[in-house]
């Protein structure tokens, strides 16, 4: 099986499965007094519209003819690449959980750091725009904006 | 009008521009927080300087929204992820200076447009929107979707998928109707919901800086083209010839912004996804030129500026706030005891005159100064190396997502968001839709189950006032037509791969 | 050894005096809503003026989200030694019934009440009553046919009406609420004919009221609003019933006795003094200024009301 139609088929699958947890999830919410739906009503009938679309996409991978498969912008699926993805959302998540122990200043530096080096910056330029603009972010924000950080 | 022409009243309009442009253009800070902390300092101005001050900062951040959309992707606003890949692939293909020419300038005359109606036709106005009850924001709410449907480029089923999502993050939070907390998993952080402006940093901001790092050196590098002529001439002038051929384009969007723009909260988003979708059906549909993208993009930012005028005529006839701007507005109008109405044009003729002048001083002169301003930092913003750029954008975001409520939760969100957009996006989903799904989300069930209870759910009520059946007329309207053209393109393209290989 | 002695020596005397003289450094007061907002413009306004008396700064740092929790939260988890001290609203007395905190008034040290902005009872100009008799009346004889608005069920305006109407002696279904985010969507339902009485604050009225668009039958407050005169309390009107959204100044529970005695005297100075009272005035708002006791008591009342309210209006967690 193609890349493309095994994307649609992967998302539709996802789709399907997120549209039934929801709709699970909302049978526990409660009604409005006279009985009519009330919180449960709205996400309800997201979750089936979700699943139905998930099918849609399903049945599209399926029956897909060949010659679709150009609209599709492809990716190459490398080990290393979403190594990277997760290292820099790791970064990414060190100032909420982290924030009290370390601060504003050496989170952001080190997510700055990260993503010039990831991207193949030299080390040393990587650091001088790292101090650069976590001093400049750091500065505008807190003097001039406002900003308590 | 002679007040605003003093010293102090220059510099007032002058202040609040440029705060305005800085507000705008940094991803997190929005027109609102803006006038927010500006409150402070208006208590001890006089009116005639504060409300001018506030009118400059309001429609120089809207444009100024457009700048970050130029240099990274990262839309300001909702209104302006309605355009965002058409004005990256303009800035990308001719110069930051004439994106934000076309920017600058399509608000500039979109902005006059709304200023014109404000000052002739406000009481006029004000009755239609005095009509506006649950109903007709339902309807409204249902058209905005409708355009997302059919903004996308791509599958209108993904676009579909895109615009659900979103709509599901919203109904994150305390609910509407009993205040039971959905989906909030024991956090009191998720109670209030997810905000729309973090998640767009997210899905627009780290995502692209995610993307890159997973595909380094297979993207392409960024070439920034050196624009033939004078740089100020693809600022000023080349959209304005741009637009001297669109007079058509220009006039439809503008009263599409003046006419949606009085919905409290949303109404310069759903005036600009309305307006730049209805030119990308009429681009498909007929042959496709240089200036394709271009169109969209002035449809989009005229209407969102002509919304930023009608905005404040609730306002000012009716002492109903359209917005949070608006609501501070009438916050000052208290303080300094004038009364909003039908008579503050007869009582207060001397501020009347000053709002106006400064409606059309903010649009005349400073859109283009400060416009001019941002595009040329914004032209040198783009020329620093992308691997470098990326990693400023990345802090950017987290500071950008921290600054909308100072809580340490909503940088998570953002990432989180950046994380799952990376994801939709290996999937060709569009990201613009699901931001306009968590925009109208809340106002679509809001409006739907305050109309339901209100009428004690006869759902019949929903098509028998005038208001309402001719907005669902425009929906139904829109479904046909863009059904239509998406059908004629899928058999135009089908047509072409059969010649193709028939050769 | 000795030297160093000797500078530990002096670093702890240093320490102790400037525990002595409390604040010794900026204070910061957290606010639980968003800039701009009533809560926001009164706690900027009275963190100015505490500033100068106690002569550090004190920096305003909105902590919103959550319908509010997030906010008072920070403020109930913060450490009690006086340098965060914050706003907190009506919602804290309202929110614990419905199950979405565990918080409540105990979990903070109460410091003085700012604001309190009554309730009023709102109708369109050209509404067939001209006082809240003739619009009861209506309700008593056409049980159901009105509808009121004002913000979310169960919210403080929607308790308003509840208070109201079994004042009254009306079964409070009689009149039931349609639910809106708010007073500004409350309104623009009133003047599109989609609801027929709001219940928000007579301040959230005021600009509608002046452009000739509503009338006010009457304010749910113990005296006369200063800024509308001619607005009757439901006092006046015979029903003794009254209710407002309240922002209050409070700190973290078990505040050392000695620096909560210097904050409320602070406070309680700070609210007395004219760059308090005539920006707030100016602004629209119903100033009530309480000190920390009367506070203390108030809130505890608040907490009581409010749970038999919400318990008639349905949301209460069973």
């Amino acid at each position: 099986m193609d890349r493309p139609r095994m994307t649609n088929l992967l998302f539709g699958l996802a789709f399907i499965l997120a549209g039934t947890w929801v709709w699970f999830e909302t049978r526990g919410f409660p009604t409005l007094r006279d009985g009519h739906p009330g919180p449960a009503l709205f996400p309800g009938l997201l979750a089936i519209a979700l699943a139905t679309c998930g099918v849609a996409l399903l049945l599209h991978a399926v029956v897909q003819p060949a010659r679709l498969v150009a609209e599709f912008r492809t990716f190459s699926l490398q080990g290393h690449g979403l190594l990277r993805v997760l290292l820099v959302v790791l970064l990414g998540l060190l100032y909420p959980l982290f924030h009290r122990q370390i601060g504003f200043v050496p989170s952001s530096a080190a997510l700055i750091f990260g993503v010039t080096v990831l991207l193949r910056a030299k080390w040393w330029l990587a650091a001088v725009v790292t101090v650069a603009s976590t001093w400049g972010i750091y500065l505008a924000f807190t003097r001039l904006l406002g900003v308590p950080l | 009008m002679n007040e605003l022409f003093t010293w102090q009243g220059l510099m007032a309009l002058i202040g609040g521009g440029l705060y305005g442009a800085i507000f705008g253009s940094v991803p997190g800070l929005t027109a609102t927080l803006a006038v927010a902390l500006f409150i402070p300092i208006a208590f001890f101005l006089d009116p005639v300087l504060a409300l001018p001050a506030i009118i400059a900062i309001t429609a120089v951040a809207i444009y100024a929204g457009d700048v970050g959309s130029v240099v990274a992707k990262i839309p300001g606003t909702p209104a302006s992820a309605a355009y965002v890949e058409e004005l990256y692939e303009i800035a990308r293909r001719r110069g930051a200076k004439y994106a934000l020419g076309i920017s600058a300038m399509g608000s500039m005359v979109g902005g006059l447009f709304g200023t014109v109606l404000l000052i002739f036709a406000a009481t006029t106005l004000a009755t239609v929107a005095k009509n506006f009850s649950s109903f007709e924001y339902f309807w409204i709410a249902i058209l905005g979707l409708t355009a997302g449907i059919f903004a996308s480029s791509g599958s209108s089923l993904k676009a579909l998928i895109s615009l659900l999502v979103g709509v599901l993050f919203s109904t994150v939070g305390i609910d509407p109707t009993l205040g039971y907390a959905r989906f909030d998993f024991d956090s009191p952080n998720m109670l209030g919901g997810l905000n729309f402006i973090v998640a767009m940093i997210g899905l627009f901001g780290f995502s692209e800086v995610l993307q890159n790092v997973f595909a380094r050196g297979t993207v392409e590098r960024r070439r920034v083209p050196t624009t033939a002529g004078s740089k100020a001439l693809a600022f000023f002038w080349e959209p304005i010839l741009l637009m001297l051929r669109n007079k058509l384009l220009v006039l439809r969007s503008s009263l599409i912004g003046t006419f949606v723009g009085f919905l409290p909260g949303a109404g310069a988003d759903i005036a600009a996804w309305v307006a730049s979708s209805l030119q990308k059906l009429a681009g498909r549909r007929g042959e496709q030129d240089e200036e394709a993208e271009d169109r969209v993009v002035l449809a989009g930012t005229n209407s969102n500026n002509a919304a930023v005028a009608s905005a404040w005529i609730p306002a000012l006839s009716l002492g109903l706030p359209g917005d949070t701007t608006t609501a501070i507005v009438l916050g000052v109008f208290i303080m300094k005891g004038i009364t909003p109405g039908p008579l503050l044009f007869e009582q207060q003729p001397g501020l009347v005159m000053a709002l106006f002048g400064a409606f059309l001083v903010a649009n005349v002169v400073l859109l283009p100064v400060f416009g001019f301003l941002t595009a040329y930092i914004a032209a040198y913003v783009v020329r620093i190396p992308v691997n470098l750029l990326l990693g400023v954008i990345a802090g950017i975001c987290i500071v950008g997502a921290y600054a909308i409520n100072n809580n340490p939760f909503d940088v998570a969100v953002m990432v989180l968001m950046g994380l799952f957009a990376f994801v939709l996006r290996m999937g060709d989903f569009p990201l613009a839709q699901v931001v306009l799904g968590m925009v109208l989300g809340p106002i679509l069930e809001q409006s739907f189950m305050v109309s339901a209870i209100k009428s004690r759910w006869n759902l019949v009520a929903f098509f028998d006032r005038p208001i309402a059946i001719g907005l669902m007329l425009a929906t139904v309207v829109l479904v046909a037509a863009g059904l239509r053209i998406k059908a004629q393109a899928a058999a135009a393209e089908r047509l072409a791969r059969l010649e193709r290989s028939e050769d | 050894m000795k030297r160093l002695l000797t500078m530990l020596a002096i670093l702890l005397l240093a320490a102790a005096a400037a525990a002595q003289t409390f604040p010794a450094r900026p204070i910061t007061f957290t606010v639980p809503w968003s800039p701009g907002g009533g809560t926001d413009t009164t706690s900027r306004t009275l963190a100015a003026v505490l500033a100068q008396s106690l002569d550090v700064n004190v920096n305003v740092v909105n902590r919103t989200g959550g319908g509010g929790v997030v906010g008072h939260l920070a403020l109930a988890q913060a450490p009690a030694d006086g340098y965060t001290i914050g706003a907190i609203t009506v919602e804290i007395t309202m929110l614990p019934h419905i199950g979405q905190t565990t918080l409540s008034y105990v979990d903070y040290t109460p410091l003085g009440l700012m604001i309190n902005n009554p309730s009023a009872v709102t109708v369109r100009a050209d509404a067939p009553w001209d006082t809240l008799d003739e619009l009861l009346d209506h309700i008593r004889a056409n049980p159901g046919e009105l509808q009121a608005s004002g913000t979310s069920l169960g919210g403080i305006w929607d308790l308003a009406r509840i208070g109201l109407l079994l004042e009254a002696d009306i079964d409070p279904d009689a009149m039931p609420w349609v639910p809106s985010q708010g007073a500004a969507p409350a309104f623009q339902e009133l003047l599109a004919g989609g609801v027929d009485v709001v219940t928000a604050a007579l301040a959230e009225a005021a600009s509608l009221l002046g452009a000739g668009e509503v009338k006010v039958l009457g304010v749910m407050a113990p005296n006369r609003v200063a800024r509308f005169p001619d607005v009757p309390t439901l006092k006046e009107l015979g029903y003794d019933w009254s209710i407002g959204g309240w922002a209050a100044v409070a700190a973290p529970a078990g505040l050392p006795d000695d620096v909560r005695a210097t904050l409320a005297d602070a406070i309680e100075a700070a609210m007395a003094s004219d760059e308090f009272i005539e920006p707030l005035t100016a602004a629209g708002f119903t100033l009530q200024p309480m000190n920390a006791d009367e506070f203390g008591t108030f809130i505890q009342e608040q907490h009581e009301v409010n749970g038999r309210l919400l318990e008639i209006a349905g949301v209460t967690e069973e």
